[in-house]
């Protein structure tokens, strides 16, 4: 009964609350309009249209960002909560700081940097090639396609908390599946310190981001094998080409234009990923913790990618079309 | 062509065969333990059908926790967010793709570049922002903020879709006097039928399951989404594993059912989006 009163009253409340999000919309909608019809703007519905991503961007994205930059300036720690100082003292300071001493309570900047670039490059070029390898095995003529490939891609299809928070648990030293069916197979291994060594950690989460990530890469390169012409593979193979020759030579090279950007935002996911390195670590190690929340050097690694990205002919042709 | 060699076959079938072991095997070991009796969990075995399966599991589930509510509120804030999600993205989509207005590209180049800011940057200053707003345990904060969390990527698909449709449809309609609303409620969107509900699944399904954001705001237990009230039995110290398992299972095939349902559609709008979006990669 007390239940059934929680959530007819919370209904109320998401439904109230989704109204209200929808009346700031309009209203929001409506002002631009009435400001572009004052100045004489033709179209003046559509540019409020055009504008309302902006806002809605800025607010939760923009203005985030904005205020990083604002507190990097400041001194708010637990005593100065309420009423931080601002000055470019603090900024040399915090800069300074992240630079020299420990950011977690050993890890400095370097080794935690350096930590996350092996996982995204581990990660990238994993995902890359078992991808690759199932999607070559799930072209050959086989039986019962359909059915493998619906099999594999349903860590996709699964809420992704769900799985890592089973994951983690499969991962535990006495209980979980990973080390029974080890001591098993190879009895002299014993139970490996999952959860409190720092290498084997890693390496735990890095078997259950490739779970994770594997589906989405194997879709693509499926997809992207669809579009490559038979007719090519068949002119290389009259010349004389193996199987070897022709999937670096022909396939590779065709289906790239298509898998290289799916790549790139695989590692940038990758790079900023935060739910697998927290979830899978429950003991809070710090030899395999990854980069957490270190706001300036990001945004430093963030233009870098950027720049990658804008330096992609096609997307930046897509957006000027 | 020529035959294909049996070897290569053969070798396909063991790959295919092992990886599909490899991800079945955990997601049946959650079914499993969902449906064995509830003082057995704790196995040191490996076989996946216990002997005497009940609900049990289930039934204390329903019975003793809050889980019902959990979805309630789960299921309350996804449909909200969802529908939001689609009308902005379908709104910004619409005034980005049939006006030609100065400062457009830099507008879709900037909503573009947003996309690329790593999540783990902003949590802190988010947590200070919604502290400041006095947004903790309401859900308006949390159903604005899952509303424009996927709209760039909405955004990209629903404005692939629109410039393929043609604009002498629209032309019509305003020679006939129709407004811009108009033409975009009943022209447009009839046209865009398909790639809406794309949108609007993939933003259920990222809604559904979303446990950062919610953990920051939504500290009373009674407002909880699923994945706060699951992340509670499975502490580090105290694993209600069978209750948990019980939980995940259905939680989990709604999720599977929409995805696997929609198959086709998703997979080739995901890779129309993004190879569109980036490459002149399936065009």
């Amino acid at each position: 009964m007390k239940t059934v009163h929680l959530i007819l009253g919370n209904s109320a409340s998401v439904i109230g609350a989704g109204l209200g999000v929808s009346a700031a919309v309009a209203l929001f909608l409506i002002l631009i309009r009435q400001i572009a019809v004052r100045r004489n703007q033709p179209d003046a519905t559509m540019t409020a249209f055009a504008i309302l991503p902006v806002l809605a961007l800025g607010i939760t994205i923009g203005f985030p960002l904005f205020y990083t930059v604002i507190l990097s300036f400041g001194n708010m720690d637990l005593f100065h909560f309420h009423n931080p100082d601002f000055s470019i003292g603090n900024f040399i300071g915090h800069i300074v700081e992240i630079f020299t001493r420990p950011i977690l309570r050993n890890d400095g900047l370097g080794i935690i940097f350096l930590r996350t670039l092996i996982w995204m490059l581990l990660q990238t070029g994993l995902q890359f090639m078992l991808g690759l390898v199932l999607a070559l095995a799930l072209s050959a003529p086989i039986r019962g396609k359909r059915m493998f490939q619906t099999i594999l891609i349903l860590p996709w299809a699964i809420p992704g908390t769900i799985s890592l928070m089973t994951l983690r648990y499969e991962f535990h030293p006495t209980f979980g599946f990973v080390n029974l069916l080890l001591s098993r197979v190879f009895p002299a291994l014993g139970g490996i310190p999952w959860w409190s060594d720092g290498l084997w950690n890693f390496i735990s989460m890095n078997i259950v981001g490739l779970w994770l990530g594997i589906p989405f890469m194997l879709v693509m390169i499926l997809g992207a094998l669809r579009g490559v012409d038979p007719n090519c593979l068949e002119a290389a193979r009259i010349d004389g080409a193996g199987r070897a020759r022709m999937l670096i030579s022909i396939t590779l090279p065709l289906i790239a234009p298509t898998i290289v950007p799916a790549m790139m935002f695989s590692a940038i996911y990758k790079f900023n990923e935060f739910g697998v390195p927290f979830f899978m670590n429950p003991q809070g190690l710090e030899s395999s913790q990854l980069l957490l929340c270190l706001a300036l050097v990001n945004v430093g690694i963030l233009f870098l990618m950027v720049m990658l990205v804008l330096r992609f002919r096609g997307m930046h042709r897509e957006i000027l079309r | 062509m020529n035959k294909f060699p049996r070897s290569l076959l053969i070798l396909s079938y063991l790959i295919l065969i092992l990886a599909s072991v490899l991800v079945l095997y955990p997601v049946l070991r959650v079914v499993a333990t969902s449906i064995r009796p509830f003082d057995r969990i704790m196995t040191y075995g490996l076989s996946l059908i216990p002997d005497d399966a009940d609900l049990s599991n289930y039934v204390r589930l329903i019975r003793d926790t809050d889980f019902l509510l959990w979805l309630a509120n789960s299921l309350g804030v996804t449909a909200v967010t969802s529908w939001l999600s689609v009308s902005i993205a379908a709104m910004s989509a619409y005034g980005l793709t049939r006006r030609n207005f100065r400062g457009r590209n830099a507008v879709l180049i900037s909503i573009f570049l947003t996309q690329l800011i790593p999540g783990s940057v902003l949590i802190v200053p988010t947590y200070l922002m919604i502290l400041r707003l006095e947004l903790v345990n309401s859900f308006i904060g949390i159903i604005f903020a899952y509303s424009v969390s996927g709209i760039t990527f909405s955004i990209w698909l629903i404005r692939g879709y629109f410039r393929g449709i043609p604009v002498e449809a629209e032309e019509a309609a305003m020679m006939d006097g129709a407004g811009p609303l108009r033409i975009f409620a009943q022209v447009l969107l009839p046209q865009a039928m398909p790639i809406l509900a794309v949108v609007f699944i993939m933003s259920m399904l990222g809604g559904w399951s979303e446990f950062i954001l919610a953990r920051f705001i939504l500290i009373e237990a009674s407002m909880f989404t699923w994945p706060l009230g699951l992340n509670r039995f499975t502490g580090q110290y105290r694993t209600l594993w069978g209750i948990y398992s019980a939980a995940a299972v259905l939680v989990s095939i709604p999720a599977a059912a929409v995805f696997y349902a929609m198959g086709g559609h998703l997979q080739e709008g995901l890779a129309r989006g993004s190879g569109g979006g980036l490459g002149k990669a399936s065009r």
